[in-house]
């Protein structure tokens, strides 16, 4: 009895900290609008809290991805809306990086329909990622 | 009779693993090691695994909304003795892994790792003792044929079946019976080798895993138990024509256990495993996993 105490004991002193059930990141959801796009070892998942729409302050999040391994954004990556129908661009995005290579996006706001684009522009590797909608 | 049937059942709890890629947390003990006073051991395993969230490099949980990733595997284990004290045993399984997320969906099936291992019981119980377990050291090998992280092809990453690299392991087992309750320990050390694609390399990672559990004889045929795991990954980096670098990552596995003795000699057990119910998780899938097994037990 007392081996199996100490196992126990050990394991709790260990697992100290909350557990995931009890731990949840607020105001972040993995929803069913997704998208994913792949350029060569870039990768980039978003997941809106809800569908995409125009004249509406909207959050996603965003999981950037090098060979498949969470990462964040090089330095001096971008990520801001664009209409390439128009030629114009939208109001910057606010984003936060809620852990490594997993970032909340807010104030995403579409000022009209149409036809859109997130870009994630990668400077240093002149690589591009492209999420198109049509909103 | 009552200790050969809960050496039988201990012999059980640990053959238990699960079959799931690093990357998506599982619990990746390889030990699987005949306790019971058997020659072979045959176990095919049925389980269904839903990944329902993840966790950032502070512990916190992301869940899953209205997304879809299941894994259903079914595996093969063979454990033999080869004299009184070494042993040696095999697993295979074929996974299927269905995961949907918006309007993508994709569904991928496959072999996943061939695990091989070398156990010498080092330390036999010879004469009784209130307090000294039996101790087993154990080698073991995997031989993945799923892809891995570098080599994944898929959007979802749906073709990633198991642990998908190249490893080694050492470990060891200790194993204590104490009136109805039977006790173990296991400690492990994985070394993942490099994983090469393209001009990239992802550099050789280590792992390490400790569990510990307990059963308790309810009646001559019903086992129960739990097992509490817990898993660290160092972290992984690729050189190459990219260099990047993850975090550290950890979760605890808890598992719930039940067996039915059948036959003298064939056993069904139950299994519910949760990775978000106790401990600190970092940087890891949160899943449920439910497991059907049956086993076949050739004694000496």
């Amino acid at each position: 009895m007392r081996f199996l105490l100490l196992t126990l004991l050990l394991f709790l002193f260990s697992a100290c900290g909350k557990p995931p059930l009890l731990n949840k990141q607020d105001s972040i959801k993995h929803s069913s609008h997704y998208q994913s796009v792949r350029v060569n070892d870039y990768s980039a998942d978003l997941y809106w809290n809800e569908a995409p729409k125009a004249y509406s302050y909207l959050s996603a999040q965003l999981e950037f991805r090098v060979n498949n391994i969470l990462s964040s954004l090089p330095p001096e990556s971008e990520v801001y809306l664009w209409m390439p129908s128009m030629g114009h661009g939208g109001p910057d995005i606010r984003l936060e990086e809620i852990s490594q290579g997993i970032y909340k996006l807010d104030e995403i706001y579409f000022i009209m329909e149409g036809d859109w684009q997130i870009i994630i522009k990668l400077p240093q590797t002149s690589t591009t990622l492209n999420f198109n909608y049509d909103i | 009779m009552i200790f050969k049937l809960i050496l039988l059942f201990l012999s059980i709890l640990s053959a238990g693993k699960v079959l799931a890629s690093s990357c998506c947390g599982g619990n990746a003990s390889s030990n699987q090691i005949i306790i019971g006073d058997n020659k072979y051991e045959l176990s095919v395993r049925s389980s269904f695994r839903n990944d329902f969230g993840q966790t950032t490099d502070k512990g916190k949980a992301i869940f899953y909304d209205d997304v879809k990733d299941h894994t259903y595997t079914t595996s093969f284990d063979a454990s033999m003795l080869l004299t009184d004290y070494w042993q040696t045993g095999l697993k295979l399984g074929v996974a299927h892994k269905s995961i949907q997320k918006g309007s993508i969906q994709e569904n991928q099936a496959g072999l996943t790792d061939l695990g091989l291992q070398l156990a010498h019981e080092f330390l036999p119980e010879l004469y009784y003792s209130k307090w000294k377990p039996r101790g087993f050291l154990f080698l073991s090998t995997n031989i993945p044929f799923g892809k891995n992280l570098m080599t994944s092809k898929k959007l979802l990453r749906s073709d990633i079946r198991g642990n998908g690299f190249y490893s080694v392991g050492v470990g060891t087992l200790f194993v204590k019976k104490m009136g109805d309750f039977t006790n173990r320990f296991s400690m492990e050390f994985q070394k993942t080798f490099d994983a090469h694609e393209k001009e990239n390399t992802l550099k050789s990672f280590n792992k390490y895993l400790l569990s510990t559990g307990s059963s308790y004889q309810l009646t001559d045929f019903w086992n129960l138990g739990f097992l509490i795991s817990w898993n660290y990954t160092k972290p992984k980096k690729i050189v190459g024509t990219i260099n990047t670098r993850s975090l550290s990552d950890q979760y605890f596995d808890t598992s719930l256990f039940a067996n039915y003795l059948m036959t003298p000699e064939s056993l069904l057990g139950f299994t519910y495993l949760d990775s978000s119910l106790l401990g600190k998780s970092r940087n890891s899938a949160l899943y449920r996993q439910f497991t059907i097994n049956y086993t076949y037990q050739i004694p000496l």
